[in-house]
């Protein structure tokens, strides 16, 4: 009797142990990066930005991991072309898919550092406004209220992400990402492409690069903080 | 790129799409306003017009003489766009009307101002036989070309 009392804590303490190592992994993390140029540089790319984009990752398979990230973002500045002023773009978006660590940092005793890379759909839904204002050096200037709701713009994000382990819980991500863009149904009654999508960025190569108004490729980086729950 | 060995491949790809801003663009242009050709076909030398004048205009100086081979502009605020024409022997009005449209030029440029459906007005004193609105051969496909804002020759005889 003695020794089973003695055994069963034993064994308790040894199936806890085992599966402290099969449980999957799950992190919440909080983008730390898109909120801070605003505040640095005034000027600078958006002056006026809030950027709420929690995530959620969780280990389906050994260094196979599912993520979640839902955002919400508003934005504005001054002048974004030479002759659109006044320009703000709200909405949200969401992003998921899976991500393979190529070297996994979160190991005890071993290295700290890790890449891991990943592929995710991505969904955004937003309104984009400003005020088109034209020179005319001789009939005057044409001033026009843009102003366009429900935008939506699917797309597929290839991020790579640089992981390092700062303590037992947390890790800081720096994730450099392209996007590829497709912006659903007519373009808007400007006959403009979309120059903001929250969640991926300034839509830069259209017509550039592409050559197809609606599709754009973008990318960006950006740094997340994560916390390991379990 | 050495110390990421590999993945260094990768990395420049991403910095690459990051530094897009190497690609070449047009200058843009200060007005918005597009321009239109004016062509004369006269066999008579003292009938030839010398010069226009363009009317509710914000500029002081909307006079132009003419040595042949012209361009006059459009107006951006309004759906249509008249001039006087003027030669010794005789004084025309012409007014063109077009739809506008907005639309993206390119990232430095912004906006353009697009007319479309081009046409003659009512207004104009020279007998329809002898106008007529031609589009330029590089606007045929209906696509704006960016940084080519003159759309349409207008071509009188007299």
């Amino acid at each position: 009797m003695y020794r089973f009392f003695v055994l069963i804590p034993l064994l308790i303490i040894g199936l806890e142990g085992r599966s402290q190592e099969t449980k999957h992994r799950i992190y919440v993390g909080l983008d730390i990066f898109k909120n801070i140029p605003p505040l640095v540089d005034k000027q600078g790319y958006f002056p006026s930005t809030l950027i709420i984009e929690p995530i959620v990752r969780v280990e389906l398979a050994k260094r196979l991991f599912l993520n979640v990230q839902a955002g919400y973002s508003k934005i504005g500045k001054e002048v974004i072309y030479t002759n659109l002023t006044h320009y703000r773009n709200e909405g949200g978006y969401l992003k998921t898919g899976v991500l393979y660590a190529v070297t996994d940092e979160d190991i005890p005793g071993r290295k700290r550092f890790g890449i891991s890379l990943g592929l995710c759909l991505t969904f955004a839904h937003f309104d984009e406004s400003g005020i088109a204002q034209l020179k005319g050096a001789f009939f005057g200037d044409l001033h026009k209220n843009y102003s366009h709701k429900g935008l939506n713009v699917v797309g597929v994000e290839v991020p790579c992400n640089l992981q390092l382990r700062l303590a037992h819980r947390w890790k800081l991500n720096f994730q450099p990402r392209i996007n590829l863009l497709y912006t659903l149904g007519k373009k808007t009654f400007l006959d403009f492409p979309v120059y903001y999508t929250p969640g991926a960025g300034n839509n830069q190569m259209e017509n550039e690069l592409l050559k197809v108004p609606t599709t754009d490729i973008t990318g960006g980086c950006t740094m997340q903080l994560f916390y390991r729950l379990r | 790129m050495v110390f990421m060995g590999k993945y260094g491949t990768l990395i420049l790809l991403l910095l690459l799409a990051l530094l897009n801003s190497c690609i070449y663009r047009e200058p843009c242009d200060n007005t918005s306003e597009p321009y239109v050709y004016l062509s004369f076909y006269s066999d008579s030398l003292s009938s030839r017009y010398q010069s226009v004048s363009l009317l509710n205009t914000v500029h002081p100086s909307a006079h132009f003489n003419l040595f042949g081979n012209d361009s006059i502009p459009l107006s951006i605020t309004s759906d249509s766009t008249v001039f006087v024409l003027e030669s010794p022997t005789r004084k025309d009005t012409v007014g063109i009307g077009y739809t506008r449209y907005i639309s993206y030029q390119a990232r430095d440029c912004g906006l353009v101002v697009v007319m479309k459906q081009p046409r003659i007005l009512g207004l104009t004193t020279i007998p329809p036989s002898n106008i007529r609105i031609n589009v330029e051969p590089r606007e045929r496909n209906g696509l704006f070309t960016r940084g080519h804002k003159t759309i349409y020759r207008l071509d009188i005889s007299f």
